[in-house]
């Protein structure tokens, strides 16, 4: 029995993305849970997460396409939580700090929102391997 | 808080599998060593907290992140830097597996 679960290996095709997602236990500190899916049709591959019913969003990215050797771990108890059967149905996105502009933007490849597709359920989960990510990876060189 | 004294050398036993060991004292910094089962997830606390900062400085009125000025360029920077797709694919409810979606240039494969 392994004490990580599984999880991608590569980047997916962002279509298969649920439209709305419920972010259990929201994103510390926003408590909002759920969220509808937006594509930056301008900005490709940034997508976008609004809340429903609050003014709050958020850009994120698939972190595949940010680092293709992204080795993230999730502990068992995060996956069970999400019921989550296998990588086919899971998904991830970070969130992308764009505060100081979007010269300085950075994005979260330490805490992944880790999405069951499957159920529309989602998590931000800290990895267990986070150590080896960053909370604040710069996106351009 | 349980607060306890312990000396370099000593060492802690939480629940039946979790030991904590001092390994070193050095000035204001001390060593410790940590012996658990891999399921157990071991985190140095503020990376919890730089977490929490991080998302609180991503978050943004709608209005805000409608339109991020330089987004765009720096999403052309990101395509060019990786594989990222160039076509943007649009979301699909759960209920509609087979909704179609713009193709992508170089759709990844799933390993």
């Amino acid at each position: 029995m392994t004490d990580t679960a599984p999880l991608p290996t590569r980047a997916v095709v962002l279509g298969e993305l649920p439209a709305q997602l419920t972010i259990k236990g929201g994103l510390n500190p926003f408590t909002h849970e759920r969220y509808e899916v937006r594509v930056e049709v301008d900005a490709p591959p940034f997508l976008r997460l609004e809340a429903v019913g609050l003014d709050l969003a958020f850009h994120v990215l698939d972190p595949f396409i940010v680092l293709e050797d992204y080795s993230p771990e999730l502990c068992e108890d995060d996956a069970r939580f999400l019921e989550l059967e296998g990588p086919a149905e899971t998904r991830l996105l970070s969130i992308v700090n764009l505060k100081n502009g979007t010269g300085k933007a950075t994005v979260n490849l330490a805490a992944p929102i880790v999405v069951n597709t499957r159920t529309g359920v989602a998590k931000q989960v800290i990895l267990h391997n986070a150590s080896q990510f960053s909370v604040r990876h710069p996106l351009t060189a | 808080m349980l607060v306890l004294s312990r000396k370099v050398g000593q060492a802690l036993l939480l629940g039946k599998d979790i030991e904590i060991t001092v390994l070193r004292v050095d000035g204001d910094q001390i060593r410790l060593g940590v012996r658990a089962p891999k399921s157990v997830s071991i985190l140095r606390k503020e990376l919890i907290d730089d977490v929490r900062t991080a998302t609180a400085d991503a978050g943004v009125g709608k209005a805000e992140s409608a339109k991020p000025s330089g987004l765009s360029e720096l999403a052309a920077k990101l395509r060019k830097q990786t594989s990222a797709p160039a076509t943007a694919v649009a979301p699909i409810a759960p209920t509609a597996p087979n909704a179609t979606t713009a193709p992508t240039n170089s759709p990844e494969k799933r390993q």
